[in-house]
């Protein structure tokens, strides 16, 4: 076994040089998780200089191997037979009728077709509301059973409307979501405090920093924790995130 | 160097305890923690207990000869039975064995232990080991001492397989972490599959060592691996051979409960040692209230998070196919 800071990416990883870009993804923030936290799982582990060190080249792990050219670069330098061109991502196909956008229907239009559902805050199950219309009252509503189960957060003490900040399954953007939590009011960081997700990953889902997202099985549950946090209907509105960060892999897939 | 200057500076390279052999005996399962307090005792009684009640003829040990308290946590009233020691001077084995509240489960007692019990090395334990691991129950448990002493971390490396208890308290986390790296260190020293390795490993602990400045395992591997590439390799498939788990007790959380697999992991970068995640036992007052009734806690308190957690644990424990642990046989 070499010294940590002399292994290969793969080797620094625990995975094998053929892996995915999502396992990479993952294994990358698995990697991250457990060595940037200097009082978390690795407490005492390693002096700080070596620490550092470490983190400092899982960074640079990231960008080589997250970078398709660099990875082929990187392969050829160890000897290493070509990796295979970034697979195209399974979150593509997703589940439900309303999967796609109809792009046989005709020119891609930027807004969702009408017969999309509107994303509706889950405290009014009743028919949008047209943007703008005053909220209703909801002091006598009760608290939502099924909003998470027993150590529910709190709802956010302001509602805005949700339908200000996403039309559709397309504005599914970390922008959009910054901006709703903050007119909701809340705290990144208490957010990460209650829904014990860590603030870095709610932060990259709000700059939509793909390459920085966990592997997507969890990134599908923090999205679905961010939604049901902010009161928002979660469906919709992680199946547009996911679109989009399909649609980044699906760029950067060398053609 | 010369020969004679190397054994003054080397230690006394330990006979190892008897290790499992493949195929018969009792599966042995030595239970540590680096800090006390993290609820070892607790576990490994509750341990005993789920793997009897499933079926299973158990012996707890208590091997904590400074801090005995097993039989507490099994709810037996501590008796003048005779224990490990008595074992070990060729007192017949029922003698040694007390009845819990459950058939299928015995205890060997730590109380009558001499005091200057855990000054001993672990070699003092030698025949009464072999004796339980040769005795017809399936599982003998080894409820060790707190740290990371020779005696605690040699009879840990005599066990079939060990698990190692923390909680998510850095304080206890550290101490874990301490433990792995002198198991690492006693294991490379005691039990290497070749005497050249033991020699140097053991040079390398002390003031002359041979081979320079050796701070962490994986350092002593490299450094290793540069003298003979293929004795670096031999230690590497040795030490991948041990069956070595980490449990968390006292999760409060999801992110305590990730704790155990990320605590393996790092070990593994770390300390070159196979530890795998066991898994983690939630806070349970349930467990308090039975540890002051001096109940067993399952009796006390099957429900609870923790029972179940453990319960569980237990069935993984029995499925297990007997490993054959290959890269432990030793000459």
């Amino acid at each position: 076994m070499k010294p940590l800071l002399e292994q290969d990416f793969y080797a620094l990883l625990e995975i094998e040089p053929g892996a995915g870009e999502n396992e990479v993804a993952g294994a990358l923030e698995r990697a991250r998780a457990l060595w940037t936290d200097e009082s978390g799982p690795t407490y005492s582990l390693l002096p700080d200089r070596e620490r550092r060190a470490l983190v400092g080249r899982l960074e640079e792990a990231g960008r080589v191997l997250l970078d398709p050219a660099g990875r082929v670069r990187y392969h050829e330098s160890l000897g290493l037979a070509p990796p295979r061109p970034p697979a195209r991502p399974k979150l593509v196909r997703l589940p439900g009728p309303h999967q796609r956008e109809p792009a046989a229907a005709g020119a891609p239009s930027p807004k969702l077709p009408a017969r999309q559902p509107t994303i509706n805050p889950p405290v009014s199950p009743a028919a949008p509301k047209p943007p703008g219309a005053p909220e209703p009252p909801q002091k006598a509503q009760a608290p939502e059973p099924d909003a998470g189960g027993a150590g529910a957060p709190p709802p956010p003490p302001v509602r805005p409307d949700p339908s200000d900040f996403f039309h559709s399954a397309r504005d599914a953007r970390g922008e959009n979501f910054r901006r709703y939590r903050e007119a909701c009011g809340v705290d990144l960081k208490d957010m990460a405090r209650q829904t014990r997700i860590a603030r870095m990953h709610l932060e990259n889902i709000e700059a939509d920093a793909y390459a920085r997202l966990p592997a997507l099985v969890y990134l599908r549950g923090f999205l679905d924790a961010y939604c049901r946090y902010l009161k928002l209907e979660p469906a919709p509105l992680v199946r547009g995130y996911l679109e989009h960060l399909a649609q980044f892999l699906r760029l950067r897939e060398p053609t | 160097m010369t020969a004679r200057r190397r054994l003054r500076v080397s230690p006394p390279i330990q006979q190892p305890l008897p290790l499992p052999r493949p195929g018969g005996g009792a599966r042995v399962i030595a239970v540590a923690s680096g800090k006390g307090g993290v609820g070892k005792s607790f576990f490994s009684a509750a341990l005993s207990w789920a793997l009897a009640e499933a079926g299973s003829r158990v012996i707890a040990v208590d091997a904590d000869f400074g801090g005995p308290n097993l039989h507490t946590c099994l709810g037996v009233r501590a008796s003048a039975t005779p224990g490990l020691a008595a074992l070990q001077e060729g007192r017949p084995l029922a003698d040694v064995l007390a009845p819990t509240g459950l058939a299928g489960l015995h205890l060997v007692c730590g109380v009558a232990e001499p005091l200057h019990a855990p000054n001993l090395k672990a070699n003092a334990w030698h025949d009464a080991l072999l004796r339980l691991q040769e005795s017809d129950a399936e599982f003998v448990l080894l409820d060790l001492g707190a740290g990371s002493s020779y005696l605690t971390v040699d009879l840990f490396l005599s066990a079939a397989q060990g698990i190692l208890v923390t909680t998510p308290e850095p304080t206890a986390m550290e101490n874990a972490y301490r433990f792995l790296k002198t198991l690492f260190f006693r294991f490379a020293a005691t039990r290497a599959p070749s005497d050249r390795i033991r020699r140097l490993v053991s040079e390398s602990l002390h003031a002359e060592a041979s081979l320079g400045q050796v701070r962490s395992p994986v350092d002593l591997l490299s450094a290793i691996s540069a003298r003979h590439a293929g004795l670096g390799a031999q230690l590497e498939a040795a030490l991948a051979g041990l069956d070595l788990s980490i449990l968390v007790n006292q999760t409060r959380g999801a992110a305590d409960t990730a704790l155990a697999g990320a605590m393996a992991a790092a070990a593994r970068k770390v300390f070159a040692l196979p530890c795998r995640a066991l898994g983690s036992v939630p806070y349970d007052g349930e467990v308090v209230r039975a540890v002051r009734e001096r109940k067993p806690f399952l009796s006390a308190s099957a429900g609870s998070a923790a029972a179940q957690a453990i319960t569980q644990l237990a069935r993984r424990l029995r499925e297990a196919r007997p490993a054959v642990e290959a890269g432990r046989a030793l000459p």
